[in-house]
């Protein structure tokens, strides 16, 4: 790495380097090793956190290629000039005009990338055109890069896709030089990702000499993150940039006397000191964990907003980008003093002006955290700051973990997901869209990604046969017609239809049917899920986009609204919000609850509770496992906490409550959070450790798990995201439903009953059965923790009453039951439970 | 065995049957709503690949509903087909089935999804708007004030019950009429408010009131 650096240091960067020194900036000894990386023909991942200058470290190296090929340009003409022939003009090859791909994660991060490369190109005076195609982009910026008349193109992962669905996309990135991943982090570990990796190698079939360069924060899993950016270079370089900053976290504890609740997630008990803050500070970032909790924290900003009211703000991923737009310039400019955002605001986009970020709630991971502290103004040198506003008395423990966590410098990783047939389904449409493929060159170049290096040819094989014939039994499927294998042995889609309503639904972002919202005079707010506003009827109020609303029509998948006057409005609540703790910090928690850090004000403050917990019941300590066994009103629970963040206790509650139903009658529901899993039971029962022993066993964890009837009800959820991403389910457009699709309603959970019944053996179960193992029950994490309980002693408490630990459990909502109760005496029961609320 | 459950309806004896269906004695009749024949020919036809089966499975359980009641006319209450197409797998799978049952009569109560019903010859008696039928009113969807007792369907009534995963179909009991749940297994369908409304819940082999026994 040195003999790197210090040839880089050799490297003539001359011309931006002056243009470094005019604005007065130094180029970082990370930037001038990408820009002679780049000169050399070398693609690599950069990791370096926000605000470090990587975007002009991967842009350098375009811009000096382009100086240079200018200058040699103008020397050929002034010979040509010299020697008295005609000068050659510039002749542009038309359709390959793009040079550089610019590729991001986040709409918002669109915008700003477009306005950096512009000032740079323009400093330099280059003839390039810039076209952002995201889902935001103007009509003029989406007919430039769709007839590749630009030379840089900022483009999200999905549009990108869809682009190269286009038969002439191939010839207009024939000239490609240079493709950048910027966030890659974000994209690597989920679905997203594996479908650029698909479409990386299919540019690098067009333009193989292109150089592709992967912008990413510091991560857990660098070379891998790398290998599955850049699979055909196996030891591309891995520059790093700046160290991480130092993170200073300060927890916003209530005022003395003031009770913490011990359960929840609003936080709305703390505005008095957050607004205090936030009008301390000239502009500030409040981050939420939801879109729900966003809006109900806007609002109540709002209501005692001391300032004028359009200096506050909300940003979401539901918003109109209209809205999103105009609050992001409002940070940009100094307009804007307060902005309420969710993740939509995680990334990249730097706002100078932003003087401090608050954190509302869970931080759920160590990397996030670090990432939205980055949003605030850097000041190189200086530490990080972030506010922490615990909406319930726990996650004081969880910023006490995270420190603990971030000094060590200890990140997660981001495993990227394998083999996931539904978004290979997805890209082979979208091949056969993009003028037709031929099925072996394409096994080849899909089997060149990372994602799919293990795919093998009998899978690949009922892939095509679900696109040709719709399944592996194909007289099961009579005149089904999707993409259709031509006498050429060329697969293409000859219909119309079926090609516009794929390119409809390009991407693996899903969402529940999703419903415009408007105003009656036209103006439009974004969209909620068709769920909640199915609730509605004419007159009712919600709250939306910061805005009390009430609803006075739905029509063609558009809830028209009005202002509301007055009063009080439902939220609506988005599917999907709800992320696991990582498991990372949830060691850092149970550590941290048995007595490390307790020097630190969060464990201070939360010495009373901790207090509560030690009389009632037990702190978990000594490498115990905690459980607890305690009778309320209305039924016999019992409480677990391996901490192994949600989706694990959950695998876990599901397996206790099958293995608890062999040994007696009984109606078994269970709900899990980041601590732990709760057992409820409809019937009395008794308990004891060794029975609890063989209840976490981790003895046939596997077939236990597999024939239980759950494990279909959670494949049946999973099924949802895989059926929309492989073309199963028809897209839900906001505000249009093209009347060729009406026909076509019908929910996941019922496709994949009709799957199952009559197609068992589809590919697509077969991926929801995959990922209800890897990511709802995370099989390898669920085994590691049963295989920790079964090592350590079992503390079972027998408690009088609910503990500060039991207490959020018990007000969870029910994620799943098991029951070998006849059915008809469970519906007497909700009867009664029905009759019972009703009064 | 698919289980009944006697109830009585406008002073009428009837039977909710535990698959979806509702059986009067009294006209040895079999009423059922929403049957959605061809659904999955649709979703076929528009390159959305659902495997063959449900149809004649619908078409099985309507026949192992007419056996054990002993009814001699059936009666579609609307929503018959889910959308044309003459060549469709599911219309050889329905001729067979009808060949083999001549003597069955069988009445369609026009839905909105059955404007391509009067050019298909499928054998079976086309009414439209509501059908008197003393002491009750059939007709497709549901209304607000009904003359008679109203039987009807399109809604596809679902309820979801406090402490039992799922929404399971449901019959929704009140006073002015009586709507069935989709009998095709291959439909959503709309939540109903539990609370404050008399249902009867069934799972295909089971049938349930969700009231307290008294």
């Amino acid at each position: 790495m040195t003999r790197a650096l210090d040839a880089a240091a050799m490297f003539d960067d001359a011309p931006l380097a002056a243009w470094f020194a005019r604005q007065g900036w130094t180029p970082a000894p990370f930037q001038r090793e990408l820009w002679w990386r780049y000169a050399r023909g070398e693609s690599g991942l950069l990791h370096t956190p926000t605000g470090s200058g990587k975007t002009l470290a991967a842009f350098g190296g375009p811009l000096l290629e382009g100086v240079r090929e200018r200058a040699s340009a103008a020397t050929a003409s002034t010979r040509a000039a010299k020697n008295n022939a005609r000068a050659p003009r510039t002749v542009r090859a038309t359709g390959a005009q793009v040079r550089v791909l610019w590729i991001t994660p986040l709409r918002a991060l669109a915008t700003d990338t477009t306005r950096a490369l512009r000032s740079a190109i323009d400093a330099f005076e280059l003839p390039w055109t810039v076209a952002m195609r995201t889902g935001d982009a103007s009509a003029r910026d989406r007919r430039l890069a769709r007839d590749g008349r630009a030379e840089v193109i900022v483009i999200t992962p999905e549009s990108l896709a869809l682009l190269l669905s286009y038969p002439e996309s191939r010839a207009q990135f024939a000239g490609l030089r240079t493709i950048v991943v910027d966030e890659w982090h974000e994209l690597l570990g989920n679905k997203r990702g594996v479908l650029l990796q698909l479409n990386l190698a299919r540019l690098r079939a067009v333009a193989p000499t292109a150089r592709t360069w992967g912008l990413s924060a510091t991560l857990g899993n660098l070379e891998e993150a790398r290998d599955a950016l850049l699979p055909h270079q196996p030891h591309a370089a891995l520059v790093a940039g700046v160290a991480p900053r130092t993170l200073e976290l300060e927890t916003l504890l209530p005022s003395e006397g003031k009770r913490f609740p011990w359960a929840g997630h609003l936080g709305l008990v703390q505005l008095p000191g957050v607004l205090q803050r936030v009008t301390q500070a000239r502009t500030s970032v409040v981050f939420t964990n939801t879109r729900a909790q966003a809006e109900l924290w806007y609002q109540a900003l709002a209501s005692v907003w001391p300032d004028t009211p359009q200096t506050i703000a909300l940003h979401h991923g539901s918003l109109d980008p209209q809205l999103r737009a105009a609050a992001e310039q409002g940070l940009r400019d100094g307009s804007v003093r307060c902005v309420v955002a969710t993740s939509s605001l995680d990334l990249g986009v730097d706002f100078p002006a932003v003087d401090q970020v608050l954190q509302i709630g869970s931080p759920k991971g160590i990397a996030r955290l670090l990432q939205r502290s980055g949003r605030a103004r850097h000041r190189p040198g200086e530490a990080g700051h972030v506010l922490c506003v615990p909406t319930h008395v726990l996650e004081l423990a969880e910023y006490a973990g995270v420190r603990v966590a971030i000094a060590r410098n200890d990140i997660e990783s981001r495993p990227p997901p394998l083999g996931c047939v539904d978004v290979l389904a997805q890209h082979c449409v979208s091949c056969a869209l993009a003028g037709g493929f031929d099925a072996d060159a394409l096994f080849a170049e899909v089997r060149a990604t990372h994602a799919y290096a293990a795919l093998d040819a009998a899978t690949w094989q009922s892939v095509l046969d679900f696109l040709v014939h719709g399944g592996s039994v194909l007289e099961n499927y009579p005149e089904y017609r999707r993409v259709v294998r031509g006498d050429d042995g060329i697969y293409r889609v000859d219909d119309r239809k079926i090609a516009l309503r794929h390119r409809l639904s390009i991407g693996t972002i899903t969402s529940d049917g999703a419903v415009g919202v408007r105003f009656l005079k036209g103006a439009r707010l974004g969209s909620v899920e068709e769920n909640f506003v199915g609730r509605l009827r004419a007159g009712d109020r919600f709250q939306f986009a910061g805005r009390l609303l009430e609803l006075v029509r739905i029509e063609n998948m558009t809830a028209y609204v009005r202002l509301a006057k007055r009063g009080d409005g439902a939220v609506p609540r988005w599917q999907g919000g709800r992320m696991p703790l990582s498991s990372a910090l949830g060691r850092e928690v149970e550590q941290v609850l048995a007595g490390a850090a307790a020097a630190s004000p969060e464990m201070q403050a939360l010495t009373p509770v901790l207090d509560t917990q030690t009389r009632v019941s037990h702190l978990p300590r000594d490498g115990a496992l905690l459980a607890e066994f305690t009778h309320t009103r209305d039924g016999w629970y019992l409480f677990a906490y391996p901490f192994a963040g949600r989706t694990v206790n959950e695998g876990i509650a599901a397996l206790a409550s099958m293995r608890w139903g062999r040994r007696i009658t009984n109606t078994f529901s269970y709900a899990a959070n980041d601590y732990g899993f709760v057992i409820a039971l409809a019937r009395e029962t008794a308990l004891d450790e060794a029975m609890l022993r063989e209840l976490l066993s981790v003895e046939h964890v596997v077939d236990d798990l597999a024939c239980q009837v759950n494990l279909n009800e959670l494949a049946r959820r999973q099924f949802r995201e895989i059926a929309r991403v492989a073309g199963l389910l028809p897209p839900s457009l906001p505000g249009r439903a093209p009347r060729s699709m009406r026909q076509l309603q019908a929910s996941s959970g019922l496709l994949y009953d009709v799957l199952r019944r009559y197609d068992p053996g589809h590919v697509l179960l077969a991926q929801a059965e995959r990922e209800v193992f890897s990511q709802q029950l995370d099989l390898q994490a669920l085994t590691q923790t049963l295989r920790n309980c079964a090592a350590r002693r079992i503390d079972l408490q027998r408690t009088a009453s609910l503990t500060p630990l039991s207490f959020p459990l018990w007000a969870e909502r029910w994620r799943g039951e098991w029951s070998n109760e006849d059915w008809k005496v469970r519906v007497q029961r909700a009867a009664e439970r029905l009759e019972a609320q009703h009064g | 065995m698919v289980d009944a459950l006697a109830v009585t309806i406008a002073g009428e004896p009837m039977q909710l049957l535990a698959d979806r269906a509702l059986h009067w004695p009294r006209e040895r009749a079999l009423m059922i709503a929403d049957l959605h024949l061809g659904k999955a020919d649709t979703f076929r036809s528009s390159g959305i690949a659902l495997p063959r089966g449900g149809t004649q499975h619908d078409l099985d359980r309507i026949a192992r509903l007419i056996a054990t009641t002993g009814a001699q006319q059936l009666v579609v209450l609307g929503d018959f087909l889910h959308a044309g197409g003459r060549e469709a797998h599911w219309r050889a799978c329905w001729e067979q089935w009808r060949r083999t049952r001549a003597a069955l009569r069988i009445v369609n109560i026009e839905g909105n999804h059955d404007r391509a019903l009067a050019q298909l010859d499928l054998d079976i008696e086309q009414r439209t708007g509501t059908v008197a039928l003393a002491p009750f009113e059939l007709a497709h969807a549901p209304s607000a004030r009904p003359r008679l007792h109203r039987i009807c369907g399109h809604v596809h009534p679902r309820a979801r019950l406090p402490g039992i995963a799922g929404r399971w179909p449901a019959f929704v009991l009140d006073t002015q009429q009586t709507i069935l749940p989709a009998f095709s297994a291959f439909t959503g369908g709309v939540d109903v408010d539990a609370r404050g409304r008399r249902l009867a819940v069934c799972n295909g082999e089971q049938v349930e009131l969700v009231e307290r026994p008294r």
